[in-house]
Order: structure tokens, then sequence, then C-alpha cells
């Protein structure tokens, strides 16, 4: 029995490890024709987030960003809607979070708690749009969240070189947030941001509401045939917005989350690749949040490991929207060829 | 303030000329947008695929001593080689053309940044490249301002008019047009009728890739001669807009390409008489136009807009029944 279920756990697991490697093969094939060592990168990428505490700390840390972004993503993913808008809501929601921990000054728990609200609102409020154009006009989400990606940019450029801009830097940023809208760290040396611990719960919470809730099983069938579901009384019109609307307040707490627990300002270029890392977590993972946890680690290990890269011998960061988007590729590949057999 | 600076005249054959300038990537990309989706892909990726386009044809162009010729050949050779592992992907494994299309854009965009720092590194002064030079229409170019305005532009410029009118009579006007476009329409019947529908789909899917990557070749090559990240900012993306705005039509993209280039050459032109008219906002403010002008325009248009019947679906012959 346990004989069968090895063979069988050998068979489901061939095409992913197959993948991995393939991608990692794609990977070393430019790492030697760059010029690099390719084994001293590998273990370079891989381990460089176990170095010491301070690089697992911020492994944590970028883990929870790209766990809130994918998770962003995910939520109208399931509905069949694709939220590539998760940059700008992530964008808003740090300029909210910014804009109240600057503007207002209240204690210490409500500033934190009004900042990141805010954050989350802005978040919401910037997906609102694509989803009132959907809704009413039926435009297509892909374009619209994207339109809204480059006017968040641009915003955030706007607010952060008007009234409370960082005249000491040369890049884009505003100064730092009042004290009391910073969000205490998890741990002071090094540091860790508490970020992780709201970011790990979002994803239980939404782990729950989607298994367990009416609203996670209409969202379910939606996602899985629309028209069905339609035929069924699930109102699709009504929840297809909705769902890239929650996509769009996760992007934002989690723009809300860094700004309060880890740059502590708003700084243009904030979100680096990470949004694009995440929807790739998303798309890698199908769905599933049960994936996305373990992915979004893995390819947090990654990140860190190819920055830890650069720093030492200038490889270009771009490696790891590479190997991750080719590992998507791959994965894609192994699975439609195994379904083509049958 | 000086008031020379605000003859009305010369400013409307440099706002003319500037929005042929900014027209030819929008004409490119989205007539490689609407030919992909004649033949039922629908490629989001276009945005990647030009920045890939912009990299390569850079690269090629600097290390070939300045022959843009093979920069530009570069680039069709990035579009056959995108457009065929796309088609592998949507065509053939019959994947999420959406899936399929974002991964792609991330992928593109990768490849792109990645390959300029591999060959060139972060330098304090970037690099540059001698760009296109103009042609000059005989005796049209002598017409006062309408020679300026439009009959000094390189080739690309005009190469992507006669795109237009090429893609227009090709996909309407011949027998292989009309195949070409059952098959986006209407692949079963299509092939019931002994079309090769993948043969015509890998068709349209690289045709379409080689006008996004050679519309990257035109950022590089018409104005600076330098590669940044963000030198296709968006416009693959608005594109992939005019497109559905154009309903796949050739014609009408080129309307909606002109369109977008007049708006993004307003911006430019309100930027540089800002100080004139005594506009205080941030410039960047003005840069969000084109976006803001996309999402007015597609919902303005976007229930009206036809697509073509079987784009973005896969086509299975051993399907028993299409459900849709």
């Amino acid at each position: 029995m346990a004989k069968i279920s090895l063979t069988r756990l050998a068979k489901i697991s061939l095409p992913y490890i197959l993948s991995v490697s393939l991608a990692f093969g794609v990977a070393g094939l430019i790492l030697y024709f760059g010029g690099y060592d390719v084994i001293s990168s590998y273990r370079t990428i891989l381990t460089a987030s176990f170095w010491n505490l301070n690089s697992f700390f911020l492994t944590l840390t970028k883990f929870s960003t790209l766990l809130l972004m994918s998770l962003a993503f995910l939520t109208p993913y399931i509905s069949r809607k694709f939220n590539i808008g998760v940059e700008g809501q992530y964008l808003m929601g740090a300029l909210g979070a910014t804009l109240v921990g600057l503007a207002v000054s209240a204690p210490p728990g409500i500033h934190i708690i009004t900042s990141i609200l805010t954050g989350v609102f802005f978040g919401f409020l910037w997906a609102s749009v694509p989803a009132f154009l959907m809704a009413r006009y039926s435009v297509n989400e892909v374009i619209s969240t994207i339109m809204m990606n480059f006017i968040a940019r641009y915003s955030v450029i706007v607010f952060a070189m008007s009234l409370w801009r960082d005249v000491a830097s040369g890049h884009p940023m505003t100064i730092p947030i009042n004290t009391t809208a910073m969000l205490p760290l998890l741990s002071s040396s090094p540091p860790l941001s508490s970020g992780i611990v709201f970011s790990i719960a979002t994803a239980l919470l939404l782990y729950f509401i989607l298994a367990f809730t009416i609203f996670g099983y209409e969202l379910r069938a939606t996602g899985t045939n629309p028209r069905a579901a339609e035929v069924f009384g699930v109102n699709t019109k009504f929840l297809m917005p909705l769902s890239l609307m929650i996509g769009g307040g996760i992007a934002g707490f989690g723009g809300a989350l860094d700004v309060t627990g880890y740059y502590y300002r708003l700084i243009e270029g904030m979100q680096s690749n990470y949004p694009s890392l995440g929807i790739l977590i998303a798309l890698l993972s199908k769905g599933k949040i049960t994936l996305v946890v373990p992915i979004a680690f893995f390819i947090s290990v990654i990140d860190v490991g190819t920055n830890a890269l650069q720093r030492i011998q200038r490889v270009p960061i771009e490696l790891v929207l590479i190997l991750e988007g080719l590992l998507l590729v791959f994965i894609l590949v192994s699975e439609s060829l195994r379904w083509w057999k049958k | 303030m000086s008031t020379a600076s605000l003859d009305l005249a010369t400013i409307i054959v440099g706002y003319v000329r500037s929005v042929l300038i900014y027209i030819a990537p929008y004409i490119l990309t989205s007539l490689g947008v609407v030919i992909s989706g004649r033949s039922g892909i629908y490629n989001i990726s276009a945005e990647g695929v030009m920045l890939l386009g912009a990299s390569v044809t850079f690269l090629a162009t600097y290390f070939s001593g300045g022959n843009i010729l093979i920069g530009i050949s570069y680039a069709v050779l990035v579009g056959v080689v995108v457009g065929l592992a796309f088609g592998f992907l949507t065509i053939s494994l019959k994947l999420n053309q959406f899936v399929v299309g974002t991964t792609f854009f991330i992928l593109c965009s990768g490849f792109a940044n990645l390959l300029y720092k591999l060959f060139i590194g972060v330098t304090l002064t970037p690099p540059s490249i001698e760009t296109l030079r103009p042609i000059t229409v005989p005796v049209l170019s002598d017409v006062p301002y309408v020679g300026d305005a439009l009959f000094k532009h390189n080739l690309l410029v005009y190469l992507s008019f006669v795109l237009v009118a090429a893609s227009y009579y090709l996909l309407y006007k011949t027998f292989t047009g009309l195949n070409f476009r059952s098959v986006g329409e209407n692949p079963k019947a299509a092939d019931t009728l002994g079309i090769n529908v993948t043969l015509y789909r890998y068709v349209g899917t690289t045709i379409g890739t080689i006008l996004m990557s050679v519309s990257g070749s035109y950022l590089v090559l018409s104005t600076t001669g330098l590669y940044t990240e963000t030198i296709v900012l968006g416009r693959g993306w608005i594109s992939v807009g005019i497109a559905i705005f154009g309903r796949w039509h050739p014609l009408w993209a080129l309307v909606g390409s002109a369109l977008f280039a007049s708006v993004e050459a307003l911006v430019y032109l309100l930027q540089s008489l800002q100080s004139v008219l005594g506009l205080k906002v941030p410039p960047e403010s003005l840069l969000t136009l084109p976006f803001i002008a996309t999402l007015i325009v597609l919902a303005l248009v976007y229930k009206k807009a036809e697509l073509p019947q079987a784009i973005g679906r896969p086509y299975d012959r051993e399907a028993p029944e299409e459900y849709a």
C-alpha cells in the first residue's frame, strides 16, 4: 500500500521536479553565458536567505509582501478575473497609509489602525474603478487594471514630490511617517516587521472564507462555470467585480503594511518587481491558497538569493523573474502534455 | 515668456509632426494584436514583446557598429521565436491565452532588461546608437507647413501606414484573408472546409509578435537611440486597448492609434508649454492622460465592441460540442 502511494507520489511530483530543474537549468545557462560561476551562484540563490538571522528576517518580510500580492491576484482569479492591477492597488494602499501617517496625529494604537485601514480602503477604491467599468460597461479588467497601475505610479510620484517631500533625497520619497503610525516590530535587532503576522492571518482568513462560506462557494462556482452558477441563482454579475475589489483591498493592505511596518515612508518604485512575482505565484498555485504559501516562500528565498547575487557579482535582478516565469511555463507544459497522453 | 514661442503655426506643425512620430508604435503593435486576434489568438503580452524588441534592437545595432538593419532583423527574429513559443502553448497545448499572455509579458520584460544589463551593465551615461534618418518625400516635403509636418519622417513611420493598408487588403479583399478570419470566427466550420486552423493561427500569432517586436525597435530607433526600462511605458497595453476599440479591424486600429498618438503628443506639448501657459500642475499628472483616456474610450465602446467570435478559445477538433 505504502509502496503504491510512493510510486504515485513520484508520478505526480515528477513533472514538477523536472520543471524546477529545467527552469534552474535555463537560469544556469544565462549565468554561464553571462560569465558567472554557475555552481556558486546556485548556492547563493538557494542559501542566502539562511546565512544569518538578518537575511532570514528579510526573506520573511519579502514573503509577507509577496503573499499578500499573490492573494490579491488569486481572489479575483478564483472567479476567473485577471487582476493585473495589483501594483497600482498596492501603491495606493501605501499612499493612503502614508497620508494618514503624515497628516494625522493620534495615539499610537488608533493611528496605526486608521493608517492601515485607509490603505486597505485606498486599494479597494482603486480596484473599484475597473470593477465598476467591468460591471457597468463590460470593459475587460486586464486592460483597465493595467491603466490604473500607470495612473497609480504617477500619483505616487506627484504625492512624494509635494507637501511631505524628503528634500534630502534625490529620489522621489516622502519624509518618515509619525512614530505613532509605525507598526511595532516583532524583533528589533535584527528588525522584523510584524507585517508577516497579518499576511499569514489574511491567508488563513481567506482560506476559511473560500472553503467554508456561501460567498466562497459561490465565488468558486462562478469561476468554474459562470453560466451554470448563474442558472443556479449565483449573482455572478455582482461577485466578479466584488472579488476584484477584495483583491484590491488585499493589495492595499500589503502596501499599508510595508509603509507602517518596513519603509515608514512612501518611496517611488517601492513595489519593485513584486507585483509580477506575486501574479506568477498565484498562477503557479492554480488558485489554491494551500499552495500559495509555500510557493511564495520559495520565491522569496530565490528573490533574496538573487538580490545577494546582484550585490556580490552584479548578476541582474531580473533573473528571479525569468526563473519564476519559466517555471510556470514548464509546469503548464508538463501538465498539458500529461493531459495530452490520456 | 517670449511671444515668439507662441507662434501658432509653428506649434501646430510641430504638434502634427509629433503625432506622426508617436503614431507608429501604436499602429504597429495594435496591428499585431488585431492580426493575432483575427486568427483567434488573444495576445496581451504586447508590452513585454515590445520591450524585448527594443532591447534586442538596441544591443544588435550597438554591437554591429550601428547597423540598424541588423538591429531590426534581430527584432524580427525575436518576434518569430516569441510567436512560435506563444503559439505552441496556446494553439498546440491549448493553454489559457490570458495566463500565457500575462506570463509572456513578465518573461519578455524580464529578458529585455536582463539582456541589456548583461551586455551593457549599469552605466553612468548610457550608450546610444544612431537613430533612423528622416526620409524627405520629394516634392511633397516642399509644401509649406504640410511638408514639415507630414513628409519628413523615418521609414518605419511610412511603413506602418503601408502595413495598415496591406493588412486591410489581405484580410478583407483576398481569399486567404477570408480563410484567415474564418479561423478566428468559427474554427470548426473552417476545419470542416479543409482550412488548416493550426497553421493559420500560428501564422497569425507570429506575424503579430513580429509587429510588436519591430514596434519596440521603432521606440529605440526613432528619437533618442537609447534603451531604458521605461521606454515602452504602457504603449503596448494601450495598443491592446486600441485593438479592442478598433473592433479588431486594421482601419479602425489606425483611427485608434491616431487618437492615442494625439493624446500623447498633447501631453508633451502641454509639458513644453507649461511655463508659457502658466499651468501649475506637476508634470507627472499630465502623463496620466493617455491612461485615463484609454479607460474612458474603452468604457464608451466596449459594449458595442465586436470580437472575433472564437478569440481566446483554443480549438479542439475532438471536442464533442462547443460550449461557451
